[in-house]
């Protein structure tokens, strides 16, 4: 019998962290006891634990993540005692391994003996969601199960991690197995979160579909007086959509709400079967969907915009309403966020981070949102986006005040000028002695005057 | 004619009880300890009355800090509805044994009733489908027993008016105890405090070694079976919140630090004591070998603890009176150690606070015997820190100094026998101060240097030892003292500033003509 103690570090996550959950039913059934906490703490560090698991997402937040191994050392007897484990560990081992020492598990444990001598594999193990109940975090969503009828992915994507997590496509339990597990050991939940990264490439997926709705969430379920749903998270591939007609209808009879549909890149073929795709599930009568859009990848603020018009286009003539999610790309070996692709400007992906504060992230699929917010035109987007932040994020406020003079100063600049304006804005964003470069600068002194206003950094509130 | 006392039972008054609650302990968690030993009890009598498993029972300590509620509840025997009021509402009449038993006076149960609204207690035995439970009213229960009250009201009225028991018919199986501390008041917030609960039972509670951590455990273990010992121990969880932790005694660490962080304390190994222990002596320990360089940092674990059925009796208290006895300066060194010391005789029995034992001839015995061993201990604390607290340069310079005059001794002549044995006394103590200081931790560079030097003064001292050539008792009888002395003296002077054969050649020339000829050596 052991004290185990269980650790996301306090980055911002949506998920619970599964595979902590995984561990937590791995321990509970040998009897150990078990504690989960976000974050440093120090009640729980001045205590001595037989075991400690730190979790780990983005590779960005690894600096934290490390700072939570090493906050937490002494708790053990030795460092062989603490693992880490999940995504930003099995993307960058080597980066914890420089800074800390402790236990990595690379990937998902679906082999014996990582736990210890002879322990069990635990990836197919059911989370222990009691553990959830304890600790004072609002993960999303509540009241779910969650699940997974496949691992890995059949594309290759070069701008995804998946390919290294999960290099295998394949299949895990069948679906009905875990939800009857999950329901006899947690009660039954109102929804079902599928979280594969690619659910339409696995052969029969009609069969699984009609198990989904088999299980309680065909279109129009209700179950206490709520529309149960479903929730294809990781999205669902617009090209195998639009590929083969009768599988929208089969998804068609199940609750997906909403529908999600990545369009991370632009070409004409890849534009053309998102069209369809949306076409054909809108016939079905989805009315609500969601699109990932990566940018700052290999694309440009002209694909962007492109997008966005698409978006807006299929709205109108569709009578839907499609909110778009944009992704910023980082690379899966960067431990920081700051990359900015040859296309793109750090004004620029700074501006779009301003536009999206508002929204938490989404773009509203009413048309004079997406006007307002991104401009009428290319030209008037890419203005938005070179404005100071507070000019985006309080428009009407700074309308007539400090807005239209920045204006006119910015249009006097040659495209030549513009770009050298918006590579100084990036250099100075990172000027430890910002206040004296400014001071020293020759040119758009005047321009530079509305980022920072006397050389500093303006404070947001009013 | 005297009154027949027959016909007028004695009443006793409410404030008895406030005695036996409020003023009863010294701590607050103490309450706890009180619960755990009756929830301990049950399950030993569920483990050999075969509805447990061994090694199965269980308590569980659930803390709700935001309700202020505390639930303690073990998987033992329970108890019959038919005796859940002799049990739960009769005080200090248990029908527990000394010898079985850990808590055995049936007054403890109440002590929770200083601390909270409502004390409920809810149990159940396996042969019946009924929970019965019994719920104190503590408030009007603690205003009905306060000093404060004008008029006085019987014990037994005051215990009835304010104690309801009921019956509940479930279909379910099962065999439990809980007692509910409901709305604990601000006296009681140490109750909400799962860290603190920790802190109190680890070191108090019967449970086990951390056998994970401890690498000395598994040392422990076998010495108790292979001398047939009982340790019985119970699993105590405690959970709050988002936490479930288990207690284990606090013993799991292979260094530690002295209180002001200056040392590491390295235990090095288990001793036990005393030697040919079995299940019928009256106590037996044992304690970490260490370095001993001052008092554990960590106040869980410093010192010896008294504990009799494996539960604590009154922390390091009891073991540092007993250093004290040994001599008064020695009771702080009590902490310098750490381990137990299992009182096993049943006639010693745990006072009524549970922080000492009610005196007896047997407990006098022991008493006696662990002053000695106290004083072993503490001698050996001596010794080791008075190595320690010598600094290496200063000893090596020390002894080499001592080497110097030895030799120096050794070449221009030992005086008379006296002084040979003087002077061995002297080269003895150093060699014995440096033999300590190698036994205290010293790294490998420091013992070198203990060696070389240790090497050198005991050649000399070998030198001295077979010397039986004394100069000065061999000097011409018609000198008297003060000239032997000066002579002696001048020697010196010269082996001090001649090289070696010149100084040898002079000392020559100065007996030759002030020594008695020695005879002997001419035949």
């Amino acid at each position: 019998m052991k004290n185990i103690l269980l650790v996301e570090p306090d980055y911002r996550s949506k998920f619970p962290p599964l595979g902590l959950l995984k561990i937590a039913t791995y321990h509970k059934g040998r009897n150990d006891s078990v504690t989960f906490i976000r974050g440093r703490n120090e009640a729980f560090r001045s205590l001595h634990w037989h075991r400690i698991y730190v979790s780990s997402l983005f590779t960005w937040e690894l600096p934290r993540t490390v700072k939570t191994i090493r906050y937490y050392q002494d708790s053990v007897n030795s460092y062989d005692d603490i693992f880490v484990g999940g995504i930003g560990a099995t993307l960058l081992p080597n980066y914890i391994r420089q800074h800390v020492n402790c236990k990595i598990i690379e990937g998902q444990i679906e082999k014996r003996g990582i736990l210890g001598r002879n322990s069990p594999p635990i990836a197919h193990l059911v989370p222990d969601y009691d553990i959830l109940k304890t600790v004072d975090y609002p993960y999303e969503p509540d009241d779910s199960y969650f699940a997974r009828i496949t691992k890995g992915c059949v594309r290759n994507c070069k701008f995804c991690a998946v390919p290294k997590l999960e290099p295998e496509f394949g299949l895990l339990a069948p679906l009905s197995k875990q939800i009857t597990t999950i329901k006899k050991k947690y009660g039954e939940k109102q929804n079902l979160v599928i979280l594969d990264n690619n659910i339409l490439a696995v052969d029969n997926i009609e069969g699984h579909i009609a198990e989904i709705a088999r299980l309680g969430f065909a279109k129009g379920t209700k179950r206490n007086n709520r529309m149960r749903t479903v929730d294809f998270n990781q999205g669902i591939d617009a090209r195998l959509v639009a590929k083969r007609t009768p599988l929208a209808q089969a998804l068609g009879t199940i609750a997906i709400r909403p529908v999600r549909l990545a369009f991370d890149f632009v070409s004409l073929s890849m534009e053309r079967a998102y069209r369809k795709a949306i076409n054909l599930l809108a016939e079905q009568g989805f009315r609500s969907f969601t699109n990932y859009m990566l940018y700052n990848y290999k694309d440009s603020p002209q694909d962007f915009y492109h997008r966005l018009k698409i978006n807006a286009e299929l709205n109108k003539s569709l009578e839907i309403r499609i909110s778009a999610f944009p992704m910023r790309y980082i690379p899966p070996s960067d431990i920081r966020r700051g990359y900015v692709s040859p296309q793109w400007h750090w004004r620029w992906l700074r501006g779009i981070q301003c536009v999206l504060q508002a929204t938490r992230g989404l773009i509203s699929p009413n048309p004079d949102f997406v006007e307002a917010a991104f401009g009428k035109d290319f030209r008037e987007f890419l203005e938005i986006l070179s404005m100071p932040d507070r000019y985006i994020i309080y428009r009407e406020h700074y309308k007539n005040d400090g807005a239209s003079d920045w204006r006119r100063l910015f249009r006097r600049l040659s495209e030549t000028s513009r770009k050298e304006f918006l590579d100084l804005l990036a250099r100075l964003n990172k000027d430890r002695r910002r206040i004296q470069t400014i001071a020293g600068l020759k040119r758009f002194r005047s321009l530079v005057e509305h980022y920072y206003p006397n050389g500093e950094v303006p404070g947001q509130h009013f | 004619m005297p009154e027949n006392l027959q016909t007028k039972v004695p009443k006793i008054g409410a404030f008895v009880l406030e005695t036996l609650t409020t003023g009863m302990y010294t701590n607050p968690l103490d309450t706890l300890r009180e619960y755990v030993q009756n929830s301990f009890d049950a399950i030993r009598e569920a483990e050999r009355g075969g509805i447990l498993s061994n090694g199965a029972g269980r308590i569980e300590i659930i803390v709700d800090e935001k309700a202020r509620n505390l639930t303690l509840r073990d998987n033992g025997t329970g108890i019959p509805s038919d005796s859940v009021h002799s049990r739960l509402v009769n005080i200090g009449m248990s029908s527990k044994s000394i010898e079985t038993a850990a808590g055995f006076r049936g007054i403890g149960r109440l002590a929770g009733i200083a601390y909270c609204k409502r004390l409920v207690f809810r149990t159940q035995v396996n042969e019946e489908p009924d929970i019965s439970s019994v719920v104190f009213d503590c408030e009007n229960l603690r205003h009905a027993m306060s000093p404060r009250m004008k008029q006085v009201k019987e014990l037994a009225d005051v215990i009835t008016s304010h104690a309801t028991l009921s019956v509940e018919k479930i279909r379910k199986k099962n065999h439990f105890f809980e007692v509910k501390m409901e709305t604990i008041n601000d006296a009681g917030q140490e109750f909400l405090e799962w860290r603190k609960i920790n802190t109190y039972l680890c070191q108090v509670a019967p449970v086990g070694l951390d056998t994970q951590s401890f690498h000395h455990a598994g040392t422990v273990h076998q010495w108790v079976k292979k001398h047939n010992l009982c340790v019985p121990v119970v699993s105590i969880i405690i959970s709050s919140g988002s936490t479930n932790y288990q207690v284990f005694k606090p013993y799991r660490k292979l260094t530690y630090t002295t209180i002001q962080e200056k040392h590491k304390i390295h235990v090095k190994g288990i001793r036990f004591f005393p030697e040919n222990v079995g299940p019928e002596s009256p106590f037996w320990g044992w304690y970490a070998e260490t370095n001993c360089p001052g008092t554990f940092g960590d106040g869980t674990v410093a010192g010896f603890r008294l504990r009799k059925a494996n539960i604590g009796i009154g922390m390091a208290d009891r073991m540092t009176e007993i250093f004290a006895d040994a001599s008064e300066s020695y009771a702080r060194l009590n902490k310098y150690f750490m381990g137990e010391i299992h009182i096993q005789n049943p006639n010693v029995i745990p006072n009524a606070r549970r922080d000492g034992f009610e005196d007896s001839p047997e407990w006098t015995i022991i008493r006696k015997e662990l002053v000695e061993f106290a004083r072993q201990r503490s001698r050996e604390a001596h010794q080791l820190s008075q190595a320690r607290n010598l600094d290496i340069e200063r000893l090596v310079g020390a002894t080499e100094r001592e080497w110097k005059s030895a030799e120096k001794r050794r070449k221009t002549g030992l005086a008379s026998k006296d002084e040979k044995a003087k002077i061995l006394a002297k080269i003895d103590r150093q060699l014995g101060k440096l033999d300590a200081a190698r036994r205290a931790d010293r790294n490998e560079d420091e013992i070198n240097k203990i060696v070389k030097v240790r090497k050198r003064l005991e050649k000399t001292r070998a030198a001295i030892q077979n010397e039986t050539n004394f100069a000065a008792q061999n000097l011409n009888s018609a000198l008297d003292k003060k000239q032997r002395r000066i002579i002696t003296e001048i020697i010196g002077i010269l082996y001090d500033v001649l090289d070696e054969p010149s100084f040898e050649k002079a000392r020559d020339a100065i007996l030759a003509k002030y020594q008695v000829p020695d005879k002997e050596a001419k035949l």
